[in-house]
């Protein structure tokens, strides 16, 4: 049962969650900033360790396999203070990647996972409120969700962009911006398609000229393997996601600013 | 001759992303493009224990500085 978590930012992680995390073995995970570990349900240490090669894990996940009797998990209950996105508003999939003009050669802090990194596909998500869901199936994109959407998330990697233009209409998001001087057009195309008055499809294409992000956590991906003063392709894609799936629960990037979802 | 010469001009500068253009990065840029995306990824320690132990499975869990799946 793979879970992956933010070993200092968590902030849906509960107090009865990063206890048990911490008496796992003694060492807890508090100690290790970054690897796999593998435990079983009540919480007996499986195994530890192997950094994140391929070959690594997978010894790890085999003698962790060999080690496991099924047992059973008492868990503390309380949710308190976990967040979820807005009741009945809509998780978007938002995705980037640096289209091309990237080199192996180009100088790299990552060592041998720069390659990793320059195809590395950026992962966020989007959180729509409830009215703005609703606006969207009748038709109109609401400045609050426009604004959300250019500030928090397009700005985000086109940190450049002058002027980002975003409309709706007749089911076709159409828009454009300007980075870099001389200033280079982008541009945003996508789709809203309603059935049954709701929202069954959002696909937003935003596609221009990045720069490189520093970001030393490596969020930004492959912005972040840009070479210093050069500019090239990126795309950004915005796209329903589907509730059922673990990875439309991590929060959105923005989340801690105080007006993310207002 | 001018009229036909600005005409042809518009025509080729571009107006908007192109249909196959979009189709092609909204197939490329699809989260479950990417096999790491495929893994049916648990965000609760909490309900990745009970799931773990209804289905009899040990848990794996990933720790970074940043979460792997997408925020730091």
């Amino acid at each position: 049962m793979p879970v992956a978590v933010d070993n200092v930012d968590h902030p849906n992680q509960t107090a009865a969650e990063l206890e048990f995390l911490n008496s796992l073995a003694e060492r807890g995970v508090k100690t290790c900033t970054e690897g796999y570990c593998a435990f079983s349900p009540g919480g007996k240490l499986l195994g530890w360790g192997s950094g994140f090669s391929a070959a690594g894990a997978k010894e790890m996940l085999a003698q962790a396999l060999e080690r496991f009797k099924p047992d059973a998990a008492t868990v503390g209950k309380g949710e308190e203070g976990v967040r979820r996105p807005p009741e009945g508003g809509l998780v978007m999939n938002v995705t980037w990647s640096v289209l091309s003009g990237l080199s192996e050669s180009d100088a790299s802090p990552y060592g041998e996972y720069a390659p990793y990194f320059r195809r590395a596909l950026g992962s966020d998500r989007l959180w729509v409120r409830r009215d703005e869901a609703e606006a969207l199936a009748k038709g109109e994109l609401l400045e609050s969700l426009k604004a959300r959407i250019v500030r928090r998330h397009v700005r985000h990697i086109f940190f450049k962009a002058e002027e980002i233009q975003l409309a709706l209409r007749d089911g076709r998001l159409s828009g454009s911006f300007e980075t870099g001087a001389p200033p280079r057009r982008g541009w945003i195309r996508g789709a809203v398609e309603v059935r049954d008055g709701r929202v069954q499809r959002f696909d937003l294409v935003v596609k221009g000229w990045g720069d490189r992000i520093e970001d030393e956590g490596g969020f930004a991906a492959g912005m972040t393997t840009i070479p210093e003063g050069k500019t090239v392709p990126v795309a950004m894609l915005f796209t329903l996601a589907d509730p059922k799936d673990g990875l439309s629960r991590v929060l959105p990037s923005a989340l801690g600013a105080e007006d993310y979802i207002r | 001759m001018k009229h036909i010469f600005l005409g042809a001009l518009a025509f080729l500068v571009q107006s908007d992303l192109p249909d196959s253009e979009f189709v092609r990065l909204r197939r490329e840029l699809d989260l479950k493009s990417r096999p790491w995306a495929t893994i049916p990824w648990q965000v609760s320690i909490r309900e990745a224990r009970e799931r773990a132990a209804r289905e009899k499975k040990p848990v794996f869990l990933n720790v970074n500085t940043g979460n792997l799946l997408g925020v730091t």
